[in-house]
Order: C-alpha cells, then sequence, then structure tokens
C-alpha cells in the first residue's frame, strides 16, 4: 500500500516501495542512483533495528519482584468459612487450587478457571464447582474429562474433606498440535 | 520457583488461573513479558525511571482488572496497548521542552564482544536518537511494528487511530529514520 510520505525519490519512486523490495530490488532499483542510495539508508535502519529488537533487559533491574510485591499486597483474602468438625478456616481460592491441581496430574489436561461454591445440604458442607480446562491436541476429550471428574472428587474428599456434590467441566481450549 | 506451576503453561491457561487470584500464574505472566514492556517503555520515554513507573503500573492495573478482560488470550495485546497508552500520556505531561537524558538507554548488548562494541553502539546511538525526532505517535507506531511484531490492527487500538493513519506514520518514520541514519557512514 502506498503511502504519501513527501518524502519520495527523485526519480518518483515511493521509499515504501525500495522497502518492500529491500531484497530483491527491480531492475530500476538496482541501476537507479536515487533507489540504491535509499536502499543503502534502509539495510542500515533495519540492522539497527534488528539491533534493538534483541537488546536484552537490564541485567540490574528486578522488575518482577517489584510488581509481584505491590500484587501480593493487593490480593483480597476471599471469603472464609470453616471446615466441618475441625474449626480450621478455608478459602474457596484454596480448594480451587486443590481442583485444579488434581486436574493437571491428568496427562494432556490444563486446568484454567475454577469457580467454587459451597453451599450446606443436608446439614453438610457441599462443594459445586465449575471448572474449565484446555486439553492437549491428541487427547480423547471424554476420557480426559473422565479422569478429571474422578481425580477432583476424590481431591476434595481426600485433601479438603467436603463432598464434590456437583462438577461441570468445561473443556474450553485445546492446545498442541499445529499450532 | 512455583511448585505445582509448571513451565511453558500457555498464556490463556495463566490468564484464567491468575483471574481465579493464582498469584503464582500471575507471577509467570509478568516474568514472560515484563522485559518486552519496558523495552517499549524505555523507548517511548528515553528515561529508565519513568519507565519502570509505566511498567509496574501496567501490571498492577491489568492483576486488577483481570475479572474485566473478556478474552483470556487477549492479555498480551492488552498489556502492549496499555503500556503505549501510559507513555503517551507521560510525555503529554510532560513540560514541553525538557532535555531528556539521551544517554539513558544505552544498549549493553555488545558486552563481552570488544571488537563489535564500537559498531553496535554507534548504530544503537543513532537510532535511539533518531526516534526521539519522530513524534511521540510515530514512535510509537513504529516500536510496535518493526520492534515488538505487533500487527497494524493492535497498533491502530493503541493509539487509537485507523490502520491507514497507523501504516502512514510508519512509513512516516521509517523515511525519517533511514535520513537520520544516512550520515553516520
Amino acid at each position: 500500500m502506498a503511502v504519501d510520505t513527501d518524502r519520495d525519490l527523485a526519480c518518483g519512486r515511493a521509499l515504501d516501495e525500495v522497502w518492500d523490495q529491500l531484497d530483491h530490488p527491480t531492475e530500476h532499483g538496482r541501476t537507479c542512483a536515487h533507489c540504491t542510495k535509499a536502499r543503502e539508508s534502509l539495510l542500515l535502519l533495519r540492522e539497527a533495528t534488528g539491533l534493538l529488537v534483541e537488546e536484552p533487559d537490564p541485567p540490574a533491574l528486578d522488575l518482577t519482584s517489584k510488581i509481584m510485591a505491590a500484587v501480593r499486597a493487593d490480593v483480597r483474602r476471599k471469603e472464609m468459612f470453616d471446615l466441618p468438625g475441625t474449626g480450621i478456616d478455608i478459602s474457596e481460592q484454596a480448594i480451587a487450587r486443590v481442583i485444579r491441581a488434581a486436574a493437571d496430574q491428568v496427562p494432556g489436561v490444563r486446568a484454567r478457571r475454577c469457580v467454587v461454591r459451597v453451599s450446606v445440604q443436608d446439614d453438610r458442607l457441599a462443594l459445586s464447582v465449575d471448572l474449565s480446562v484446555a486439553v492437549a491436541y491428541e487427547s480423547v476429550i471424554q476420557d480426559a474429562v473422565d479422569q478429571v471428574r474422578l481425580r477432583a472428587i476424590a481431591a476434595c474428599e481426600q485433601r479438603i474433606g467436603i463432598r464434590l456434590s456437583e462438577l461441570s467441566v468445561l473443556v474450553e481450549d485445546i492446545y498442541g498440535g499445529d499450532q | 520457583m512455583a511448585v505445582d506451576a509448571p513451565p511453558e503453561l500457555d498464556d490463556a491457561t495463566l490468564v484464567a488461573r491468575a483471574r481465579d487470584g493464582d498469584v503464582r500464574a500471575y507471577e509467570e505472566l509478568v516474568r514472560r513479558y515484563q522485559g518486552a514492556m519496558f523495552r517499549l517503555a524505555r523507548r517511548m520515554l528515553q528515561r529508565d525511571g519513568d519507565a519502570e513507573d509505566v511498567v509496574q503500573d501496567v501490571f498492577l492495573t491489568a492483576w486488577r482488572r483481570l475479572e474485566t478482560l473478556q478474552e483470556d488470550a487477549a492479555f498480551v495485546g492488552w498489556l502492549y496497548r496499555t503500556t503505549t497508552n501510559r507513555c503517551l500520556n507521560v510525555i503529554r505531561s510532560r513540560k514541553p521542552m525538557t532535555d531528556v537524558g539521551l544517554d539513558s538507554a544505552e544498549s549493553s548488548l555488545a558486552d563481552g564482544h570488544p571488537e563489535r562494541r564500537a559498531e553496535v553502539s554507534q548504530q544503537m546511538e543513532a537510532l535511539g536518537r533518531a526516534l526521539q525526532t519522530l513524534t511521540p505517535e510515530q514512535r510509537a507506531c513504529w516500536l510496535l511494528r518493526e520492534v515488538h511484531g505487533r500487527s497494524y490492527e493492535e497498533i491502530a487500538e493503541a493509539v487509537d487511530g485507523s490502520v491507514t493513519a497507523v501504516r502512514g506514520r510508519i512509513a512516516r518514520a521509517r523515511a525519517q529514520l533511514a535520513e537520520v541514519m544516512k550520515p553516520w557512514r
């Protein structure tokens, strides 16, 4: 696409044309003095640009820790509730972590969002969970979902001690394969 | 570091987890992209301190706004857009004619290669100086396209312009940069 740069060359060619044909100049481009000069400048620019692209991060700067310190200070504790019979508080976030970790153990599954709701059924706490996952390209989706279900139920009972009364698993993405 | 977060998870997975409040997933995203955002900001602003402030602000804002991010895969585009916006705002809020420290963004690329050092630093310096002759919007468009490889559509969103305007700015930027690059050889 031609753009008016008001810096077009004396031979009538646009600088954009020279740029587009930088590695494969036309017959005119090879012989024209204006185009040749422009091409040399553009080649220099491209080389210097390459240096900018590869420019490493300044080593002394520890931005990640600074950012994460601010983020951690910002983290609000989510709603807490009692674990039955233990007097121990646990957060929905902590439960989500346990369920995600269980799902991650299934080969070819990556847990994503995990929304946990706690309710009381027959005087006992029960969990209702919406879990979304990404599944590897080569996986059999139904098998993967069944495995996730089994492991999530087991993890809730063994590690948290609350019955997982409802679990919906949504496969929202495929990863790997031809990307 | 992160015990139960295996490395090399895709961005969308990390964003989804971070949105659930998983701080370690977010840390991985920060680790992945803070360098690129910093390099963009320091070339825009020419002052490391300002660039650092912008990048910290961008990532803290991103953390707070994860809930409102519609598409998990759109995270990186959002980072570039927000970083660009913040940089343009910083420049607009600066007093006119402020003397910018051109030396602050010198590269350490050639460290350990003495024979290349002079040539590399000469080129980088020339380009770094040339970049400062562009308008901030041209500079943003050129950096996003040529150094960070973003799409024209994405750049148009980042600078609040049309794709045609972005192409025009990049072409003008390239012409001007090529012009300034010429004399030193």
